[in-house]
């Protein structure tokens, strides 16, 4: 049994506590904005009414019906008739053609929620099937239908109405419209096809057959992109997007220049690298994969190790390792002083709630930190001298700890660590 | 008092009024834009109204209007650091102080856009409509006629429960039935108790649970139910143990008989579904599983009696049970296929290695 395991229950616990407490986070508006142009005083309370309007605006309210429009292209073209800034026929439009696209999805994944057996797991599983495969390619056509209309990439249409700050990353900026559409359906197909596979890799059962398949599966992608994109543009592409990439990414060390990045994803692009097929089983996984399977994908890294040796050189793979380390050290460090901070932060907040003062609460992390080795020690020995069955040691283990967290909190902060402890160990349960 | 001010968008000069189209028979645009625009919101308002805009797509246009016009009082704050594609950058979320900022932003946007259409920007909804997204309440209250399903959205939305649901899901939180029970507390006061009851059957965590739980049993609709509501009752947490059906079992017994009660366990159990999913999925007969399930099961079985047989070595005891799991693998894979036989062969693997560690040391 793993006597670490009890004192990060007790980190566990206060973070439990934290969720809790910060749930529902309390916002005030403390700002104005700039004064009006107007001399009008306003008042929260009164909507705009029509006496605000613009007297020199026509009192027919029919004016908008010679507008309006069910088709969006004409509809643009009335508006910029009508002097409409571009951004407005853009918000405009943008929205119409969202909402009725959005609309269709409801009205689709309604029908079938009606007509479904929910008693039935498999019924289930074709209605998430059916909606995940049904919204993805309306999203796509969607997007091509505003695309065609406005003449600006998704990317951009998007961001306006999302408010998401910075530029997005538009790549893609140089491919045509039709381009995009059939980039966007060629990506939706193939990953539809990888998700079957990525289930089995997470799980370690992806076999000899299954890397065959994806392997296939890469390559006629590959052949699609070809056909579709200027080799310039496929060659942007396969460095920013492809599952060579993406394993560069998130395996290897970091690049120091573009064309290193370049070499690497060249490398992995050769073996045919990608999370999919060379990820290691999930932690507790590792039992259930097939051995031979454990074999081939270290060989594959083995592989890759060389051959990174090849293109970057001896010194700078070394180099690149070392730097790694570091960075990874680093993180771990960092990741671990911030979740100190953050847990003793929780524990005094949960300790004053109490009536524990700050100052004790303080006293009791220090403690316990002094007292680590010791109590690591004294559980260490209790476990193994133990007996009974696995749920009898882990109660009388669970007793312990708490006998000794309570008597430390009672040392250091008073009667009211017992129900300190108590408190966490129930929320914890 | 909030005083909304906007920037006033950049028009074409006013132009002649000229036809739109070749068209003959569309009449000239009385108005032109300039004629609306305005750096006071409620001027804006009143003037899109005015020209008989319809309200849905007024609030569309001061809603994007605000964003683009806090826009950059965002980005002052906080925005994303941005990493060339060849760089293994790490995002450097906001800080507490940032995001503090951020939200007093986003209140002040939105009392905005409260004062001029008496309710709150919701920019949820602006997201959901333009990645096309459905999730949440939204989702599983689709099942519902469209006017009820608004009355009960909104009733949702007002209680807060909504946000709430939002922000401990970001938090990592695991506790599905206590929002359940919230959200169910919540639309009894709008649905009817049938619309009610449909809901808990087809979204309570306990329902979700136990259709996967079924997935090979064969039920009714109404013994799903009597199941379900069986299950409200008994507070007993091992009834939903896939790896120990015993006390579900005995509740299937009580409610349906011995022999529903026996096909039950065994078409439940974990590794029954997990020969017979790859066989389904794959479009082989499924007769099959059956064998395969009773050599894993009963491999299982003999592993455990070995490693408590204390008369026998710790060396004896851990060859003895390796034996029996590679004896077991290769003959689950003869009777199934090397290829459907991989998640059956992963969980016998699971529980082999557990019984093996459990091989008390001298």
């Amino acid at each position: 049994m793993n006597r670490l395991l009890y004192f990060s229950l007790f980190a566990n616990v206060v973070l439990l506590v934290l969720a809790w407490h910060l749930r529902t986070p309390q916002v005030e508006m403390t700002r104005e904005l700039r004064a009006v142009a107007s001399n009008t005083v306003f008042s929260p309370t009164r909507p705009a009414q029509r006496d605000d309007r613009n007297p020199s605006l026509p009192e027919a309210t029919l004016i908008w019906d010679r507008i309006e429009t069910s088709d969006p292209a004409e509809l643009i073209a009335r508006l910029r008739a009508a002097g409409c800034p571009e951004t407005t026929i853009r918000d405009i439009v943008t929205f119409r053609v969202c909402r009725e696209f959005r609309n269709r999805l409801l009205s689709a994944v309604a029908q079938q929620q009606w007509a479904m057996d929910y008693t039935k797991r498999s019924s289930w599983n074709e209605s998430h099937k059916y909606l995940s495969s049904y919204g993805q390619d309306l999203r796509n056509e969607m997007i091509y239908t505003l695309e065609s209309l406005l003449g600006e990439p998704w990317q951009t249409l998007s961001a306006s109405l999302t408010g998401w700050p910075g530029t997005p990353d538009n790549w893609q900026a140089t491919l045509s419209i039709d381009q995009r559409r059939d980039l966007r359906a060629l990506e939706t197909r193939y990953r539809e096809l990888r998700m079957d596979f990525q289930m089995s890799s997470i799980t370690g059962t992806l076999d000899a057959e299954d890397v065959a398949r994806l392997t296939e599966s890469d390559r006629e992608q590959q052949a699609r992109l070809a056909e579709i994109l200027s080799p310039q543009q496929l060659s942007d592409y396969l460095y920013r997007k492809s599952e060579a990439a993406e394993y560069v990414h998130r395996n290897l060390p970091p690049a120091q220049s573009e064309s290193e990045f370049r070499a690497m994803v060249d490398v992995a692009l050769e073996l045919g690298m990608s999370n999919v097929r060379d990820r290691a089983p999930s932690i507790g996984m590792e039992t259930a994969e097939d051995p031979e399977w454990t074999i081939a994908r270290d060989q594959r890294k083995t592989a890759l190790d060389e051959q990174l040796k090849q293109a970057l050189g001896d010194q700078r793979f070394d180099e690149q390792r070392r730097e790694q380390d570091s960075l990874v050290e680093a993180e771990t460090q960092r990741a671990s002083a911030e979740a100190e901070q953050r847990e003793r932060a929780e524990f005094i907040a949960r300790a004053e709630s109490l009536g524990v003062s700050a100052e004790d609460a303080g006293l009791f992390m220090n403690r316990l930190e002094e007292l680590q080795p010791a109590l690591e020690a004294k559980f260490t020995e209790l476990e193994q001298a133990l007996t009974g069955t696995p749920e009898e040691k882990q109660q009388m283990m669970m007793a312990a700890v708490r006998a000794e967290l309570e008597q430390i909190a009672v040392e250091t902060v008073g009667e009211q660590g017992i129900e300190l402890i108590g408190q966490m160990l129930e929320q914890q349960e | 008092m909030i005083t909304p001010t906007r920037q006033a968008t950049p028009v074409e000069p006013e132009a002649p009024h000229v036809p739109l189209t070749p068209d003959p028979a569309v009449e000239e645009i009385p108005f032109h834009w300039s004629q609306i625009e305005s750096t006071d919101y409620r001027e804006y308002v009143a003037n899109l109204r005015a020209i008989g805009c319809p309200e849905q797509m007024i609030r569309d246009i001061v809603a994007a209007d605000l964003i683009s016009l806090y826009r950059s009082r965002v980005e002052a704050i906080w925005q994303p650091t941005h990493h060339a594609y060849w760089e293994k950058g790490r995002q450097t979320p906001a800080d507490a102080d940032q995001r503090q900022q951020l939200m007093e932003l986003n209140s002040e946007k939105s009392a905005v856009f409260e004062q001029l259409f008496g309710s709150p920007l919701n920019q949820q909804e602006i997201l959901d409509t333009v990645v096309l997204q459905l999730h949440g309440s939204e989702r599983e209250l689709l099942f519902l006629s469209p006017a009820v399903r608004e009355v009960a959205l909104h009733a949702l939305e007002e209680s807060g429960l909504q946000q709430q649901l939002e922000i401990e899901s970001r938090g990592g939180s695991r506790d599905y039935q206590k929002p359940f029970d919230e959200k169910m507390e919540i639309l009894a006061d709008v649905l009817t108790p049938h619309e009610l009851d449909e809901f808990r059957l087809r979204y309570s965590p306990t329902a979700q649970q136990l259709r996967n739980e079924l997935a090979y049993f064969d039920y009714t609709p109404d013994e799903f139910r009597t199941i379900l509501d069986s299950r409200k009752e008994n507070s007993d947490s091992s009834l939903g143990n896939l790896a120990d059906r015993t006390a579900a079992t005995e509740q299937i017994r009580e409610l349906f008989g011995d022999e529903r009660a026996d096909e039950f366990e065994r078409v439940t159990d974990i590794l029954y579904m997990n020969a017979r999913q790859p066989l389904e999925n794959a479009g082989l007969p499924v007769e099959s599983a059956d064998t395969a399930y009773q050599i894993a099961s009963e491999t299982i079985r003999q592993a455990q009696q070995l490693v408590q047989d204390a008369s026998l070595s710790v060396e004896t005891r851990q060859y003895e049970v390796q034996a029996l799991k590679d004896r077991a693998l290769t003959e689950v894979a003869a009777i199934m296929g090397e290829k459907p036989s991989k998640q059956l062969q992963k969980s016998l693997r699971v529980f082999m290695h557990a019984a093996e560690s459990s091989i008390e040391q001298p």
